[in-house]
């Protein structure tokens, strides 16, 4: 294993003494720090505090993790000797072959050369795929699509829809590497070929809850996965909200969009209004709890959005001048007008409407009197044309080629096949 | 003194026939078999020596060897009984052994020297005829069942003194009465079953009439009280009734498997079989061991109805591929193959999730990792042979009130005439209906008019179907397009077959 040197050095697989005996510090806390209730306020109040104050906020003066020693050592005999005790950090010197390591004093790092940050910037920050997105993080207006694990269909199906249009447009995405409504973001964007960068918890470990192994391989291929914590790091409670607060403070906005009405959902966009980042939610049910917390961040002064242009429109972007690749001709609200949307039978054509308007199981509009033959017929029609997605459990939702403003307003005027 | 007759031997569902010969020798009062025999033949020996002594014959105080050729096959079962003991009785001089020798016998001995009756009776009488034998001696109360061979030459006998009385030239003992048609005593939980019983969920009654109507593989998902069993078992309701040949070839087969009690007529309904799914793998497939004859071997030419898919062991589910493929299984086993014929409509029933409540955000609590083990363990190759699938949801409760919207009688018209449009198609193909289909014979039977084919490429282009899925999408247009009756395949049959085809994931693809 090499020495590390001793100050900052680009492509350099460590980072600098300082910042790995930070990270390392941290590391070897780990276990002392609780947050019994999410809080990211509380926890980058904790984690902006210099190494002494730390150990003592800790009341860990006497564990032998020290910050007096200068002498660059490698990660691994720091590991070795700090770190197998508490089982914290088994031996990521040995693993970070593929993640490259950058710290703060690296000019690619999103806080190279920022002091006194509200949300206690990482030291160190283990890289996978694209490090130019880095600086777009930077430079760029981004925002992070976060929301529940557990998503239902509509969550994903918004969430991934959402991606796809504002990553095509340009704009970078910023989400968990989680399952559920980060997961379909991820997909959405890297579908559409856009800037994605997604936080993991540690290092280019497998994604947790491991869900979709799958998105890895993409991920790394044209996208970017970052992490404050080692490979192999075990997972602790705190580094969920710890996850939440870079999400929040590396984007510009952040996007809400399904979460249940408890902290643990919550924490990371409250700490983006704290960081006055703007904060965009979407509505959903009244009766569906993974729409409550969305629900209760619109009430607290969300931003309640229902489309790609609304996100655009809170991002500050300029629409019109920035170039035919920025602007959102994918809106769904824009496409209803246009004239790309296929053409269905008129049966089909009513079969969408009912659809549109809460029927949402084959058995629905069977009692609504539609004939079971010309129903099929209809529903398959409508699922060749790209306007209707049978989901999970064979439900039935619009799909995206689906001009969700016509047919959800019949009152328009450009109602018609 | 040596005599022989003949006897069968089964091997999966194939009867081999076997030589039992027996020498009758002076020397120390032993009586041996030899012959790969198991245990119930070996035991044979007792039953023989009780019979002979309580019908009042002699059992020779001498050395008695008993071989059954050919030495190789393993021999089974308490069939070779009868076999043994008349060959005994002619090597020891009291039966006319010429007679014995253009004869096969096959039944079990009780003790008192009745005759108990045997499985697999009219494959054995099939066998004989096939062999050349004169006449077949069976138990009185298996020989209506061999009597359903075309040609069978049957000699029932009640006893082992009766059995000598047709070796003498005397009359066999007279048939049992015949036992009432299936139709009459049909139970009446089986009469009540109707489609007509099914409401709010008429889609699921179409899927069951296309599947019926072309042999379709099928599967119900949805949450539990969705009604998947309800209607899975009123498939029974609509399904044509065998063929002649099929009814032997189904007769013969529940007839080893002893599944069908007492046979008086030809199985002509389609066998319909639900294992529970706990099954293991040798209660699916079947097993080595005679007379063992698998749930799916059951289903030749019938249904096999699956309930809770998912919660079938990994190897069941692996083990149904075969007979999915090739209509048949192999069994390999130490010294042992056997192929059984097992064409069925494969019908399942499945949760979509390990809470059954997918897709419904306000009950489902499965995160991604389970549903994506649930849609893993089905498999995508087994998954693939769905030819159908219906997503079901439980029905509200003002629908409960009505009518369903068609019954069993007109649905069964329906298939009947689709079957024979599809039977006079295919008329010298290897397919028997539409599910069979290959891929050449497709593009053959199933023309799309010009909307149905851009309707395809639409569907193709979207990524709705891969080239495989296609096929089977085009196969289901074909039998809608014959229930209509259509001789063209149209853009709203293959529309219908889009709507009810069977998706690999659960993940809704995202909107784009």
């Amino acid at each position: 294993m090499q020495a590390l040197p001793g100050g900052p050095q680009r492509g350099d697989p460590g980072g600098c003494a300082q910042c790995t005996h930070r990270t390392l510090l941290i590391e070897s806390l780990g276990a002392r720090i609780d947050v019994r209730r999410p809080d990211c306020e509380r926890l980058a109040a904790l984690l902006a505090l210099p190494d002494r104050q730390l150990l003592a906020a800790l009341d860990a003066a006497q564990e032998p993790v020290g910050g007096n020693d200068s002498e660059p050592q490698t990660a691994q005999a720091r590991c070795g000797r700090n770190c197998r005790p508490g089982n914290t950090v088994p031996a990521f010197a040995g693993r970070v072959r593929r993640d490259e390591v950058i710290c703060r004093h690296d000019p690619r790092h999103p806080a190279h050369e920022a002091s006194d940050e509200p949300w206690a910037p990482p030291s160190l920050l283990w890289c996978l795929g694209d490090l130019d997105l880095l600086q777009r993080l930077r430079c760029e207006r981004t925002l992070a699509v976060v929301g529940a694990v557990r998503a239902s269909d509509y969550g994903r199906g918004v969430a991934g829809a959402l991606a796809a249009e504002l990553a095509g447009a340009g704009v970078p995405i910023l989400a968990p590497y989680a399952e559920g409504i980060g997961a379909a973001a991820i997909e959405g964007a890297l579908g559409a070929g856009g800037a994605i960068v997604a936080v993991a918890l540690a290092g280019t470990s497998p994604m947790t809850p491991a869900g979709r192994p799958d998105l890895a391989g993409a991920l790394a291929e044209s996208g970017l996965i970052i992490a404050e914590h080692p490979p192999g790091a075990r997972i602790r409670r705190w580094y969920y909200p710890a996850r939440s607060r870079l999400l929040a403070a590396l984007a510009d906005a952040m996007l809400v969009v399904e979460a249940e009405e408890r902290s643990a959902d919550l924490a990371g966009p409250r700490f983006a209004a704290a960081l006055g980042k703007r904060l965009c939610a979407v509505p959903g049910r009244i009766t569906a709890p993974t729409s409550a917390g969305t629900h209760a961040l619109i009430r607290e002064g969300a931003q309640l959005v229902d489309c790609a242009a609304e996100i655009l429109k809170h991002l500050h972007l300029d629409l019109s001048g920035s170039g035919a690749s920025r602007s959102p001709t994918a809106c769904p609200r824009r496409s209803a007008q246009g004239n790309d949307r296929p053409r269905v039978g008129g049966e089909a054509q009513r079969v969408l409407e009912a659809i549109a308007r809460g029927a949402e199981s084959t058995e629905a509009l069977l009692a609504l009197g539609i004939p079971v033959k010309s129903l099929l017929s209809a529903l398959g029609e409508l699922e060749a044309a790209g306007l209707l997605i049978r989901a999970t459990g064979g439900r039935l939702m619009p799909g995206a080629k689906s001009a969700r403003a016509r047919v959800g307003r019949p009152r328009g005027s450009s109602r018609g096949p | 003194m040596l005599a022989h007759t003949y006897s069968f031997c089964f091997d999966g569902v194939q009867p081999h026939l076997v030589r039992v010969e027996v020498d009758v020798r002076p020397g120390p009062p032993v009586f041996t078999v030899v012959g790969l025999a198991d245990t119930a033949v070996r035991e044979a020996r007792e039953r023989v020596h009780a019979a002979v002594l309580n019908s009042g014959l002699q059992f020779p105080a001498s050395r008695v060897r008993a071989s059954i050729a050919p030495g190789d096959l393993p021999k089974s079962g308490a069939g070779l009984d009868l076999a043994l003991a008349v060959a005994l009785l002619g090597a020891s001089g009291q039966a006319p052994r010429g007679g014995l020798e253009r004869s096969a016998h096959f039944g079990e001995l009780g003790l008192d020297g009745r005759v108990h009756a045997v499985r697999g009776a009219i494959a054995v009488a099939e066998s004989a005829l096939a062999s050349g034998l004169r006449r077949v001696v069976l138990p009185v109360a298996s020989a209506r069942e061999a009597l359903l061979a075309p040609g069978a030459q049957v000699a029932p006998v009640a006893t082992l003194g009766g059995a000598l009385r047709v070796l003498r030239g005397g009359p066999p003992d007279p048939l049992p009465p015949e036992l009432p048609a299936p139709a009459a005593r049909r139970s009446r939980a089986q009469e009540q079953l109707d489609l007509a019983d099914v409401v709010g969920q008429e889609h699921a009654v179409r899927a069951l009439v296309i599947a019926a109507a072309g042999g379709h593989n099928l599967l119900f998902s949805g949450p539990p009280g969705a009604g998947k069993t309800m209607l899975a078992r009123r498939i029974t309701t609509i399904l044509p009734p065998l063929e002649p040949l099929a009814a032997l070839e189904v007769t013969r087969i529940h007839s080893i498997a002893g599944t069908a009690g007492r046979l008086h007529r030809l199985i002509t309904e389609p066998p319909f079989r639900a294992p529970h799914h706990t099954a293991t793998v040798a209660g699916l497939i079947g097993s080595a061991r005679p007379g063992n004859v698998g749930e799916v071997v059951l289903a030749h030419r019938g249904v096999l109805f699956l309930d809770e898919l998912c919660e079938l062991s990994r190897a069941a589910l692996e083990a149904l591929r075969e007979p999915l493929a090739e209509g048949r299984v192999t069994i390999v086993r130490a010294g042992h193959r056997a192929a059984y014929p097992a064409r069925f409509l494969l019908l399942a029933a499945s949760n979509p999730c390990p809470c059954g409540y997918a897709g419904q955000a306000e009950r489902c609590r499965c995160s991604d990792s389970e549903l994506a083990r649930c849609a893993r363990r089905l498999g995508g190759p087994l998954l693939d042979r769905f030819d159908l699938r219906v997503d079901l949801n439980p029905v509200a409760l003002p629908a409960l009130g009505r009518n369903g919207a068609i019954d069993s009688r007109r649905a069964r018209e329906l298939v009947m005439g689709a079957r024979e449009r599809q039977a006079a198609r295919l008329r010298g193909e290897r397919a028997l209906c539409n599910a069979e289909l290959s891929g050449r014979a497709l593009r053959r039977f199933a023309w799309l008019d010009s909307r149905g084919q851009e309707l395809l490429e639409r569907a193709l282009a979207a990524g709705l179907l891969s080239a495989h899925g296609a096929l089977r999408v085009l196969r289901v247009a074909r039998t809608i397009a014959d229930l209509q009756p259509r001789e063209r395949v149209g853009a709203d049959h293959l529309a219908g077959a889009l709507a009810l085809r069977c998706d690999h994931g659960t993940r809704p693809a995202v909107a784009g």
